[in-house]
């Protein structure tokens, strides 16, 4: 082989190397520019208003209230509603999934659950508006169908997807051989699936609850279109049946009118800042969980 | 009771609440169909909106989410890739790749809202694209990353690890090996995982609300600096900020926005299967 | 290099080759072993001897592999394969190493053989042509399968893709073929047909084994080396080493006492 190939060969090899490994720092770099862009815009919401406005329980900008609680308030209801709704109900769907339905079944189940997590947010509002909403109205006899408990129903079913395949994963791991044991002991199917599989996967079904909850926390646009979007503080249980806003859809709808450069502009971004905080402190929980696990295991089985 | 009838009504609760969570999904893409059925027709996908949006078609939103999906392609596709062979083919088990790592479950976990804050603050205002399919698509790009990263990480660990000591024992290089064997042979999953990331892109209003999304233009788009009209936006815009808007109108774009993204699903699904058989290990 | 005693040239000279795992285990221990050109020389030995290790040495092969500790020094045609600024490729290139599961890359049968060159740079399609021929015929596998050299390589049964695999290193004209327990998964008639392309073989290469069982080292070897948890016990002609050998170790490993 020529001198000349072979030294082409090797620039080509440094270089694609080269670059494969900047790109691994990309990722890095991403994170910290987000974070960086929203402190710029964001950090001078802290200056321009008074750090006791921003925790006032009137959200009214264009009277100057920038008061923050009505939306991280609701916010919590909201996600709190679907956790309520997603929760048991995407363990006992994982459960089902996993455990009980058969092969025929599977087959039909998950990818019907997957075309739920592909359905975009905006359509699913869209529905929740039209379709949902007047069924919530009626049901309980509420002046209107915008409410939080309308938003917490859209967003759970938005949230059960994920919550269901990474439940159904962790499920899916759990050796044959603790099956096999406690069958063999004498216990029915039902006894082990509840007193031995789903133990044996907790950290992975927590880790989903936590993916689902942090899917929720940051959904936009359906909570949006049927939250009714009234900035209150949702303080007692029937504020479920009243109209509620979240922080994301503050951001989403009132960032369209405001002037750039505004203390309105800066404080919008601080919301984000507080999403931001509270999405990264939600994954890092999820990934420390998930790694605690690998450690248990690898000690386990070595 | 016996555990027996324990059993049995544990299984069956569990199967009804199985089934009160997936038939709604039917029941709900059905009524999206049967609703907006109606309302499609070649005009409705072929002609600009006329009469403040309440009669003609949508042809821009259709058009502006082509240009931002193939947008996030360009920038998306690459990328991801690359840092799906870094992870799989040239990182150690080092502090670093955990940061990556971690960089990276991060950047999927990030609102939609917020990815449409830092895009407005990067791409529109400090670079000065201006609100532009280009901000748009940036923005779209890097909230697409994570999915295509994950999914083309395990596609090139899925391809065995004896073709990679047998190039290298032929006098093959590293980086000879990724593109001769390893990424041809994980290209279907890669491909399967881009679709599957594309997807969830045409979907997204939020990222676009402040970097690219326009209520109305009276013409299609024709360079990247140009804002666009959207199908997800155009949804929400005919659902909320129109009134007596056509409920046939509405369902139509919804069910064009829905047949759109769930086509993709299918492509995705029908590549995967297609080339599980072909493979050859 | 000249042997100074023997007055033979040598091909590989190790030289007090030392070779430790990531996790402390001792592959190699102070192995020293001259290997002379078209010979076959065959390494045997119970499992976990060092014997797949030393191959892996031998082409830098565990250079793939990390945390590894080596001290000692192995001489290609007197050249120190680990000098610094030694190119790889090109090593592995004159020294090939067929493995023990037959692997056939996701190609055509022609696309296998030729992989080597092309990843060498050769584009000729006549000079690629020729030694797909050449090999194959080489490896007795050329009359089999000429008609169906565009079929996928997974199409072939187990023995003829293990000859396909000694094509495949055969088609870059190497100076020394490695074979790491080339027949353990094969049938006896599979099996003699890769000892017999061996014979014929060291007329132009100098030939490498490491068999998985004591009866085929006897059968081919005409140099064998003896090996015990990663040390070079015996070693010795092969009409003698099996036997008549020297140590005590190597007679209990020969006669069955220890397997």
């Amino acid at each position: 082989m020529s001198q000349h190939s072979q030294q082409k060969i090797h620039i080509g090899e440094l270089t694609a190397e080269a670059l494969i490994r900047a790109s691994g720092l990309s990722a890095i770099a991403f994170v910290l520019l987000i974070f960086a862009f929203l402190l710029r815009e964001g950090v001078p919401a802290f200056f321009e208003v008074k750090p006791d406005a921003l925790l006032g329980v009137r959200w009214y900008p264009t009277e100057g209230y920038f008061g923050l609680w009505p939306l991280l308030l609701g916010s919590v209801l909201v996600t709190a509603g679907a956790a309520a709704f997603a929760l048991p109900t995407g363990l006992l769907v994982a459960v089902f999934v996993a455990e009980v339905a058969p092969r025929w079944l599977r087959e039909i189940v998950k990818p019907m659950i997957e075309v739920v997590a592909g359905i975009p947010s905006v359509v699913l509002g869209f529905l929740g508006m039209l379709a949902l909403s007047p069924l919530v109205r009626e049901a309980f006899n509420a002046p209107t169908g915008l409410t939080a408990l309308t938003g917490s129903l859209v967003l759970a079913y938005m949230a059960l997807p994920t919550l269901i395949s990474v439940a159904e994963d962790a499920l899916d791991s759990v050796p044959r051989s603790f099956r096999d044991a406690a069958l063999a002991l004498g216990a029915t199917k039902w006894q082990t699936i509840w007193r031995v599989t789903v133990p044996a996967a907790r950290t992975g079904i927590l880790t989903a609850m936590m993916l689902g909850i942090g899917r929720a926390i940051g959904e936009t646009m359906a909570v949006m279109m049927v939250t009714g979007n009234a900035a209150r503080m949702p303080l007692t249980l029937d504020s479920l049946m009243r109209s509620v806003r979240t922080m994301t859809a503050t951001i989403a709808a009132e960032m369209g009118e405001v002037a750039q450069g505004s203390t309105h502009f800066h404080v919008l971004f601080a919301i984000g800042i507080i999403l931001f905080v509270i999405t990264v402190a939600v994954n890092l929980a999820a990934s420390l969980a998930i790694f605690q696990q690998k450690r248990r295991s690898e000690r386990l089985l070595s | 009771m016996s555990r027996e009838m324990v059993q049995r009504f544990g299984f069956a609760f569990l199967t009804l609440v199985t089934a009160a969570v997936v038939l709604p999904i039917i029941l709900v893409v059905g009524y999206v169909v049967v609703q907006g059925a109606p309302g499609l027709s070649w005009e409705f996908l072929s002609q600009m909106p006329r009469g403040g949006m309440r009669e003609g078609g949508i042809l821009p939103a259709i058009v502006g989410t082509l240009w931002l999906t193939g947008g996030t392609a360009v920038f998306a596709v690459p990328l991801g890739v690359a840092m799906a062979i870094y992870l799989a083919e040239y990182a150690s088990d080092n502090t670093f790749t955990r940061l990556v790592r971690l960089a990276i479950i991060n950047l999927s976990g990030i609102p939609s809202v917020v990815y449409g804050l830092f895009g407005l603050g990067m791409f529109v205002l400090f670079l000065r694209f201006g609100s532009s399919i280009l901000a748009g698509a940036l923005t779209l790009a890097i909230m697409t990353l994570p999915v295509i990263i994950s999914t083309s990480e395990e596609a090139l660990r899925a391809v065995p690890q004896a073709f990679r000591t047998v190039s290298i024992s032929l006098g093959g290089t590293k980086w000879q090996t990724i593109y001769r064997i390893i990424l041809p042979q994980a290209l279907p999953g890669i491909l399967t995982g881009i679709i599957l990331g594309l997807e969830r892109a045409a979907g997204e209003t939020a990222p676009i609300l402040f970097t690219v999304a326009a209520f109305f233009l009276p013409r299609l788009p024709r360079s990247v600096f140009d804002q666009t009209m959207a199908l997800p936006y155009h949804l929400f815009v005919i659902s909320t900020q129109v009134p007596g808007m056509p409920v046939k109108i509405q369902y139509g774009t919804a069910l064009v926005l829905l047949i759109f993204v769930l086509s993709m699903n299918l492509i995705a699904a029908g590549l995967r299967s297609y080339y599980r058989r072909r493979r050859q290990w | 290099m000249q042997d100074a005693v023997a007055g033979r040239h040598q091909k590989i000279s190790i030289e007090h080759l030392s070779f430790n795992y990531s996790d402390g285990t001792e592959g190699l221990r102070d192995i020293s072993l001259n290997i002379y050109p078209n010979e076959i020389v065959a390494l045997f030995g119970p499992a976990g001897g060092g014997k797949s290790t030393l191959l892996r040495v031998l082409n830098r092969l565990n250079d793939l592999v990390t945390g590894t500790r080596m001290t000692g020094r192995v001489l290609l045609e007197g050249e120190d394969i680990f000098a610094p600024g030694v190119d790889t490729t090109a090593l592995r290139r004159r020294v090939g190493i067929v493995f023990a599961q037959p692997i056939g890359l996701p190609m055509s049968i022609r696309q296998n053989i030729e992989y080597g060159l092309t990843l060498a740079g050769v584009r000729d399609r006549l000079k690629l042509d020729d030694q797909v021929e050449q090999s194959l015929r080489q490896a007795a596998l050329w009359d089999e399968i000429k008609d169906r050299l565009d079929d996928p390589a997974i199409a072939l049964s187990g023995g003829q893709l293990q000859r396909l695999c000694l094509a495949r290193v055969l088609a870059l004209e190497p100076e020394v073929i490695m074979l790491d327990e080339p027949t353990s998964g094969l049938d006896p008639i599979s099996t003699a047909k890769v000892e017999l392309s061996l014979q014929s073989l060291k007329a132009q290469y100098t030939i490498i084994i490491a068999p998985h069982n004591i009866q085929q080292a006897a059968r081919v070897a005409d140099h064998a080396a003896f090996f015990l948890q990663g040390q070079l016990i015996e070693e010795g002609p092969g009409k003698t080493l099996f036997t008549n050998p020297r140590e005590k170790k190597t007679e209990d490993y020969v006669t069955g006492r220890f397997g």
